[in-house]
């Protein structure tokens, strides 16, 4: 049954799903829920905010079925419903926390319990989560610190992998622009990291 | 290529982004020169760090969490045609009444402002040139009467 849509690709399930095939809804969430909540949580910092944005991402894509055409890429037109409403989250919270502005603090409700999901062994020794969460929060924290545009390039290309060119469809810019978001972003992330990766290798 | 172009450029070269032209240039830039080659690591380091920010799980109610904000959706949604539904059944009548009766009322005012002066203008004329007792032979519904009156007594004369 899970084999079913191996060799489909995410346009065709899209217009199944226009006809009426749920599985074929459901074998796109399969596909890509967990880079949606991703880009969501690294852009923004809490977990459970993320999945439940994911959540209003999904339900979009079901509302909008009908409206779809296979014009772009599947993954362009579905990363950008998540761009725009992790964008348009920032934008609530400046408002009702304008305050903290200038002191970003990561609030991380679940964080311990996100790193013991992460660890791949299931029972790492101590240290070895000390370091990870360390790394984790050091990482976390100084993309937290870069302009909305920066981080989201940055997300977006070392994370999901996209070209440029994808990027640059999904953030309404051009490729110019993209290229010197993350030459800007990764100036400002050597800054601050330098001295960590230095002493790892 | 100046150094501060080639920096520039080093994201875009780790990334595989640069056309083979420029890649040439920034190749035979690197091989003379130490600080930019420094640089190129640096950027290559930071990249594998980043990548060491561990993804997130999903939690197992993702998709059933999902089907019910749909059908929650679908109720509002149902709720919301409900009550245009309703609306329509009481303003579409109450709306057709107005259009009714602005229509007669509209009617109404151009008949007399455009029609009723002419027959008013023509009853006088009438009424000037024949004498009062033929207005007794008119039934005071039939106007058209009058106009065949008037017509047959223009053309006698
Ligand atoms: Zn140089």
């Amino acid at each position: 049954m899970k084999e079913k849509f191996k060799n489909t690709s995410d346009v065709q399930l899209m217009l199944n799903f226009k006809e009426g095939d749920i599985s074929s809804f459901e074998e796109l969430i399969k596909r890509y829920k967990k880079s949606v909540i991703n880009i969501i949580y690294r852009f923004l910092g809490d977990r459970d905010e993320a999945e439940n944005l994911a959540l209003e991402v999904f339900l979009r894509v079901y509302k909008s079925v009908k409206k779809y055409r296979a014009r772009a890429k599947f993954t362009t037109w579905l990363y950008k419903i998540a761009v725009n409403l992790s964008l348009s989250e920032l934008k609530k919270k400046r408002k009702h926390f304008s305050i903290s502005l200038n002191t970003p603090i990561i609030k991380d409700k679940g964080g311990f319990r996100e790193l013991i999901d992460d660890v791949a062994d299931p029972s790492p020794p101590p240290e070895k989560i000390l370091e990870e969460k360390e790394r984790n929060f050091l990482i976390k924290k100084a993309i937290s610190l870069l302009p909305p545009g920066q981080r989201m390039a940055v997300i977006l290309r070392i994370y999901e992998e996209l070209s440029y060119k994808e990027i640059s469809k999904i953030l309404d810019c051009s490729v110019k622009s993209v290229e010197s978001k993350l030459y800007r972003a990764r100036t400002n992330l050597k800054k601050k990291l330098q001295s960590y990766f230095e002493i790892e290798s | 290529m100046k150094c501060k172009k080639v920096k520039q450029k080093l994201g875009a070269y780790l990334d595989g982004e640069l056309k083979k032209r420029e890649r040439e240039l920034i190749e035979e830039h690197l091989k003379k020169c130490a600080d930019c080659r420094q640089k190129l690591t640096l950027f290559s380091q930071l990249s594998k760090t980043l990548k060491k920010w561990k993804e997130v799980g999903y939690s197992d109610e993702f998709e059933a969490n999902l089907w019910q904000r749909i059908s929650l959706e679908k109720e509002k949604k149902g709720s919301f045609r409900n009550i245009f539904w309703q609306a329509e059944q009481i303003l579409l009548p109450v709306g057709i009444a107005i259009i009714l009766i602005a229509g007669v009322i509209f009617l109404n005012e151009f008949l007399n402002e455009n029609l009723f002066p002419q027959t008013s203008n023509l009853e006088e004329e009438y009424f000037a040139s024949s004498a009062l007792n033929s207005f007794q032979d008119i039934s005071p519904d039939s106007l058209s009467d009058v106009y065949i009156d008037l017509i047959s007594e223009g053309e006698s004369q």
